[in-house]
């Protein structure tokens, strides 16, 4: 347990003094959204509408690229090989690194969130709605996209291949996640549940995917 | 002639007197056949609408259900000669020299039945009335469902061997799984065509964003991945368990998707073949619909067969040049 902890400290702290990799993940966030009216024209009731259906899709494209830094480096410098050699199991490893994903990424992203939203004209109700749903849903995004980056690590091309492996996969995040918006009666409340169900599953069964992925990208 | 000065014949390799003059005569037959079968049809359809009978000899009627009861003869001896004969365990197939003897015996015999059946189920579907609200349109579903039907039997049929191959490191398993995901993904491509040429007259357009339709276009988006992740590693035996784990982790997550599509939109009607109560669909229309999802099947496991067989010959082919580079001159006898 304290190597568990002591690992996503680790990573934590690398994310903390290099800022980098936070940075340009909330960059991308903000460019996507704010280059999706300059397609759609500046029409405020329009992206109002539409407003929770982009900042999901943005939120789950900032995630997926912003995942395989988090292998990668660790990779290049040895240290994952040292690690998985370690005491600690794969699976612990690996749900380290999507929880330290989920802290350094996901968290920063639903801070500003409100921010995006804003420029898109989202109405003042939704937003707290829209908050709960990225809180609920975006922990089981970021085991999706651990799972996906430790399979697609040290590939050729591995940057263009983890979305078209991964992406598919996110669609009952979407679907719930802005289902969540819907204004009929009890659609929030069961959106929210089963969001958290999602994130449930997705926390008990991909750190396995992922440990016999990295065991397989490590030989 | 003294034979001496004859050139030595080159014998064709096996693999292709698979395809042999006898198929080659079952394949202009079958196209004929089915060339037959249309044009009857429309002249029967002609006849209909100017003296209200189709005017079609009585014997020549039954001339799909002949073939159907001849194919599915033939498929049973088949299988009874399988086990009839020695070499036949199921479990001897697990190994790649039994599993090609045997490939080899089955394969040509099982494109003969497959052959037979899609041709009577083709002519079926042709001959079978129009549907009373989607007229001649409806005919389309004979070749849709039985696609659809597969492109999950292909995605489980992956995920099956992927398991296989994870837990028993069984190199069959992996190349099972190899080739079932382009014809998987043929099959999905094949439903999602078929049912969008039905969709613009019955929905009045290509494409809509229906639960099904939807569901079965990231089904062909996952097919797309296990593909392009498959090109992407070098190493064959790497490459195999990485399908492997993503084919998993899609067929876990298949009916998460499926169960959320479903929530976000209905459209598509609703099963109306496999459902309790009995199909609603007419017996004119099931029969017909029967066949083909029986002849596709078939067609399913022949073009596997046959996938799984070049899979193993390439992999010996790679094998043999490795050899060669290896050991030199010396290797040339291998």
């Amino acid at each position: 347990m304290n190597a568990f902890l002591a690992l996503i400290g680790r990573d934590l702290r690398l994310a903390l003094r290099q800022g980098s990799a936070v940075g340009t993940a909330l960059g991308f966030y903000l460019v996507a959204v704010a280059i999706i009216p300059l397609g759609l024209g500046p029409d405020l009731n329009l992206l109002s509408r539409i407003a929770p259906g982009i900042l999901w899709i943005s939120f789950l494209l900032s995630a997926v690229l912003s995942v395989d830094a988090l292998f990668q480096e660790d990779r290049d410098d040895g240290s994952l090989d040292a690690l998985v050699l370690g005491p600690l199991p794969a699976e612990l490893i690996a749900a380290s690194k999507s929880i330290a994903h989920w802290v350094t990424t996901c968290v920063p992203l639903i801070v500003v969130t409100p921010l995006a939203g804003l420029l898109l004209n989202i109405q003042a109700e939704a937003l707290p709605k829209l908050l709960a749903a990225l809180l609920a849903g975006t922990v089981g995004v970021s085991f999706v996209a651990g799972a996906g980056a430790a399979l697609t690590l040290g590939l050729r091309k591995g940057a263009l291949l983890l979305p078209l492996l991964i992406l598919p996969l996110f669609t009952p995040f979407l679907i719930f996640g802005v289902g969540a918006m819907a204004t009929s009666a009890g659609a929030f409340e069961q959106s929210i549940l089963l969001l958290f169900a999602l994130s449930l599953f997705s926390v008990a069964a991909m750190p396995f995917a992922a440990a016999l992925a990295l065991r397989l990208g490590l030989e | 002639m003294s034979g001496l000065s004859e050139p030595q014949t080159v014998r064709a390799p096996a693999e292709d007197t698979m395809f042999g003059p006898a198929l080659r005569g079952w394949l202009a037959f079958m196209v004929l056949a089915i060339g037959w079968s249309v044009s009857r049809y429309y002249v029967g359809v002609a006849n209909l609408e100017a003296n209200g009978n189709p005017g079609w000899d009585t014997w020549l009627w039954w001339v799909p259900e002949i073939m159907v009861v001849v194919g599915i003869l033939g498929l049973f001896i088949l299988v009874v000669s399988l086990e009839a004969s020695n070499h036949s365990r199921i479990a001897n197939l697990a190994n790649p020299t039994p599993f090609m003897r045997m490939s080899g015996e089955i394969l040509p015999r099982l494109a003969l039945v497959t052959a037979l059946l899609i041709a009577a189920g083709l002519a079926m579907s042709f001959r079978a009335p129009p549907d009373d609200l989607q007229g001649q349109a409806a005919r389309i579903m004979f070749i849709h469902v039985p696609a659809a039907w597969l492109s999950m039997a292909c995605y489980t049929l992956t995920a099956i061997s992927s398991a296989g191959y994870l837990i028993w490191r069984h190199p069959l398993a992996d190349v099972s799984a190899k080739a079932a995901v382009p014809i998987g993904a043929t099959f999905t491509l094949l439903a999602l065509l078929t049912g969008s040429l039905w969709g613009k007259p019955m929905w009045g357009a290509y494409w809509v964003w229906d639960a099904r339709l939807t569901s079965v276009l990231i089904l062909f988006f996952l097919y797309l991945g296990l593909i392009a992740l498959r090109q992407a590693i070098d190493d064959p035996g790497r490459a195999g368990r990485a399908a492997a784990i993503l084919s998993l982790l899609g067929a876990v997550n298949i009916p998460i998707i499926k169960f959320s599509v479903n929530w976000w939109n209905t459209l598509h009607q609703p099963a109306s073949v496999i459902r309790a109560g009995g199909p609603t669909i007419h017996p004119a229309l099931l029969i017909p619909l029967l066949v083909m999802a029986f002849a596709f099947t078939l067609l399913f496991v022949a073009l596997h067969m046959k996938a799984m067989r070049a899979e193993i010959l390439r992999r010996r082919c790679e094998a043999m040049i490795a050899i060669h580079v290896r050991g030199g001159g010396e290797a040339a006898n291998v």
